[in-house]
């Protein structure tokens, strides 16, 4: 061991020598102040627009049409998403941007799918191939999760 | 308002540990700063506090993987160990003098960050060279030649601040 080695280990407990700067504690309590309003709003916002959709859904979407199934597999997908972001935010926030690029890159679509079969694809066999389309993202979304919940 | 003096009372317990592993790692006190309050928040927006069995070893961990991808961000530090030839090690000239505190860091933040974080994460948070590796991203033997040469380094650094 090289005579500065010995002397860190020796002086450990002296090396957190420097104070952390004067206004700190006051500039950290704000952060957690506006953390805290900030997460207050997201909540009330999440509620609101939940609430509004589930209304126009029940409102607009009869069980068993072709329009009824996608909206089902659309939340699918969002329940999924939202367990992997809860995950991130709690454990490695600093992620969360590039998973959020990752999840869209999954889930996204220039030209929704359903409007991509042609018209007269009719009946089951569309909405077979449209539950198969949208397992493949659910599917990679659990991925995601599964690499996530092993990682931390 | 409970949680609010609980984070009060982990600011205090915790904030001036952090901030200087951060420093240390870092070399620059308005990172390690904003590091500390990052690794802080993050306990507290974290949901099952209960799950957590050791604090200071969670905020720690936390603290300097934040404090690495800083340097990430700043330093091309991929580009750095994909691109550094691991030479023959050669062993550190024999040190004289006495040492102190305020030289040894002194010299630690005029390190380049590379030496300096591998320096730090070795000699003051008691990591091996393969607990190292898996952090950075890197190979163990880069690692471990980085350690030589920084530990080198910091010696020659130490000697010209006495100067």
């Amino acid at each position: 061991m090289s005579g500065i080695e010995k002397y860190i280990r020796e002086n450990i407990e002296d090396f957190d020598a420097y104070p952390v700067p004067e206004g700190s504690r006051e500039a950290f309590m704000k952060k957690v102040k506006a953390e805290r309003s900030r997460g207050g709003l997201r909540t009330i916002l999440v509620t609101i627009s939940s609430m509004a959709a589930a209304a126009a859904i029940a409102f607009l979407l009869a069980p068993g049409s072709l329009a009824h199934d996608i909206e089902k597999q659309h939340r699918k997908l969002a329940s999924k998403e939202t367990e992997i972001l809860t995950l991130i935010a709690e454990t490695s926030p600093e992620n969360l941007e590039s998973v959020m690029n990752t999840i869209r890159a999954v889930t996204s679509e220039a030209v929704p799918f359903e409007e991509q079969l042609p018209e007269e694809m009719v009946g089951k066999s569309r909405k077979q191939i449209l539950k198969e389309y949208y397992d493949i993202k659910y599917k990679a979304l659990e991925t995601i999760l599964e690499q996530y919940t092993e990682t931390y | 308002m409970k949680d609010t003096i609980d984070i009060e009372k982990v600011y205090d317990t915790h904030s001036r540990r952090l901030y200087n592993i951060s420093l240390r790692i870092t070399g620059n006190g308005a990172d390690a700063e904003e590091i500390m309050h990052d690794s802080l928040l993050q306990y507290w927006k974290f949901r099952n506090k209960e799950q957590i069995r050791d604090l200071p070893r969670w905020l720690t961990s936390i603290c300097i993987r934040k404090s690495i991808d800083r340097l990430r961000e700043r330093s091309r530090w991929n580009d750095f160990l994909e691109d550094y030839e691991d030479p023959a090690l050669e062993e550190a000239p024999e040190e004289e003098g006495e040492y102190t505190v305020a030289v040894v860091l002194k010299a630690l933040c005029r390190l380049p960050d590379h030496y300096r974080a591998i320096v730090s994460l070795h000699l003051f948070e008691g990591f091996d060279y393969q607990e190292i590796a898996q952090l950075t991203g890197s190979k163990e033997s880069t690692v471990r030649s980085l350690f030589m040469r920084g530990r080198k380094l910091l010696a020659e650094t130490i000697k010209h601040i006495r100067i």
